[in-house]
């Protein structure tokens, strides 16, 4: 396939496999000879091009795979979508396949967004289906309808309260790139506590204590509604009984 | 009036809480202890117009100033936390009812229809009047409810580490230890001067609340 370079419009060529598309793929196109840039392609299953654009922030020379262009702010993202976006959040923390549909112009911006704040654990045609018609999307997903705004689906609200802060506080700081980083950490920060968790808790242990063995663990600093973040990212994992483990006390959600 | 005056901001600390978080169990609190501010406006009525408890209008006053902020605040605060503590179905009504309906049948009882020297107030060492009979079976069924709801949140404190919870449980515990002296006409000040104190602690227990 062609695909003219948005930046100095000289064509390179990208090979695509169409058969194994599912929805809209982007497929990476390196720097070459006739184009000094790197291109994020955009090819639904027909092989129709919606978007080309440059990857910013990788070199030439940087080894890359990981889309990270630009989508929409935080702060545009929370105001577009409103509480939708927290969910879409959820849905890929929480490893739910996460359907964007109808309008795809806007779903591709969200999909970079959410590749920003998740750059290894977020892939388009696996956890993240870009696709034109919202009734094809699976049962199980967490469907977003891009045109409005809509979310339809059931998602796990249990790290609803810690993502509500991260992007609150996020977008308290008037720098997209320093709130997208600040989210991107605790995100990390929270998978890597639900790391801990799996390897260290063998027996009940109470929240006081497991907060302070993670903070000991890894430096990072929880509160209470982060460890229910953290459990719902254990039993994600399949790892219910290890999440049982934790008395969260009798006044939980007071 | 600076007890009414602390409890009305610790329900207003609740009413924020619900704010910041639209759960209807925090709204519940801030509306008990907006009823036992208004209890102790009563109280404070009769204070400022030397009306004596031992009259018919000082008892019925007294009852009304017991039953809003006994009544209306223990039982709306056991109504709104029992579901903490168990998901049993009638839970909530079972246990609300075992403390308003001793509480409300005993108070009116003492206060209205059973005579001074009546043998039911057994746990009275003052004088047997129907008004000191009323105080002492405040004390006496409000006590033991006052004091699981303290344990329940310091128990949560000893789980959970929130400071919010440590609060609100030492703020109970405390009014459950003076509410001894509260019948007691020479330790009135020191009464109110405590249940001030506890009182704050509760509200700043609100606003930690809030800011989880």
């Amino acid at each position: 396939m062609r695909v003219e370079c948005p930046v100095c419009k000289k064509e390179k060529k990208i090979e695509i496999d169409p058969t194994s598309a599912k929805g809209i793929v982007c497929y990476l196109a390196p720097a070459d000879k006739v184009c000094e840039h790197i291109l994020l392609v955009f090819v639904d299953e027909k092989g129709n091009i919606h978007r080309v654009q440059r990857l910013d922030h990788i070199g030439v020379d940087t080894a890359v795979g990981i889309p990270r262009a630009r989508g929409m702010s935080l702060r545009g993202a929370m105001k577009v979508f409103g509480p939708v976006f927290t969910d879409m959040i959820s849905a890929v923390l929480l490893g739910k396949t996460l359907v964007l549909c109808d309008d795809v112009d806007v779903a591709i911006t969200v999909y970079n967004t959410l590749a920003r704040l998740f750059t290894t654990s977020v892939s388009l045609g696996e956890n993240v289906l870009i696709i034109e018609d919202c009734t094809q999307a699976p049962d199980d997903a967490y469907v977003v309808n891009c045109r409005y705004a809509i979310g339809r689906g059931d998602v796990d609200t249990s790290a609803h309260k810690s993502l509500e802060r991260y992007l609150r506080e996020a977008i308290a700081v008037n720098d997209n790139e320093a709130a997208v980083m600040f989210v991107r950490q605790r995100l990390s920060g929270l998978q890597r506590a639900a790391d801990v968790v799996s390897e260290k808790v063998e027996a009940r242990i109470n929240v006081k204590n497991l907060i302070a063995m993670i903070e000991q663990e890894t430096g990072i600093t929880f509160k209470y509604d982060d460890i229910h973040a953290i459990l719902a990212l254990l039993r994600s994992r399949g790892q219910t009984e290890r999440a049982d483990l934790v008395q969260m006390g009798d006044l939980n959600g007071f | 009036m600076v007890s009414a005056s602390v409890a009305v901001l610790a329900g207003l600390a609740f009413v924020l809480a619900y704010m910041e978080e639209r759960k209807r169990t925090r709204v519940m609190w801030g509306m008990a202890f907006i009823l036992y501010a208004i209890g102790h406006l009563i109280n404070s009525w009769l204070v400022f117009n030397e009306i004596p408890v031992t009259s018919p209008l000082g008892t019925f006053a007294m009852w009304v100033y017991v039953n809003f902020g006994g009544t209306g605040t223990v039982g709306l605060i056991l109504f709104a936390t029992v579901p903490f503590l168990t998901k049993k179905s009638y839970a909530r009504e079972i246990i609300t009812m075992a403390y308003v309906i001793p509480y409300v049948v005993g108070t009116t009882m003492f206060a209205f229809f059973l005579p001074d020297n009546t043998p039911w107030a057994f746990f009275n060492p003052q004088e047997h009047v129907q008004v000191n009979n009323m105080s002492w079976w405040v004390v006496v069924v409000l006590v033991p409810f006052v004091l699981v709801i303290g344990t329940v949140f310091l128990n949560h404190y000893r789980v959970t580490g929130q400071t919010w919870s440590v609060l609100i449980g030492v703020s109970f515990v405390l009014y459950a230890a003076i509410l001894f002296i509260w019948p007691v006409p020479e330790l009135k000040w020191l009464f109110y001067t405590l249940r001030t104190f506890s009182v704050t602690m509760l509200g700043a227990g609100g606003v930690l609340l809030a800011k989880e």
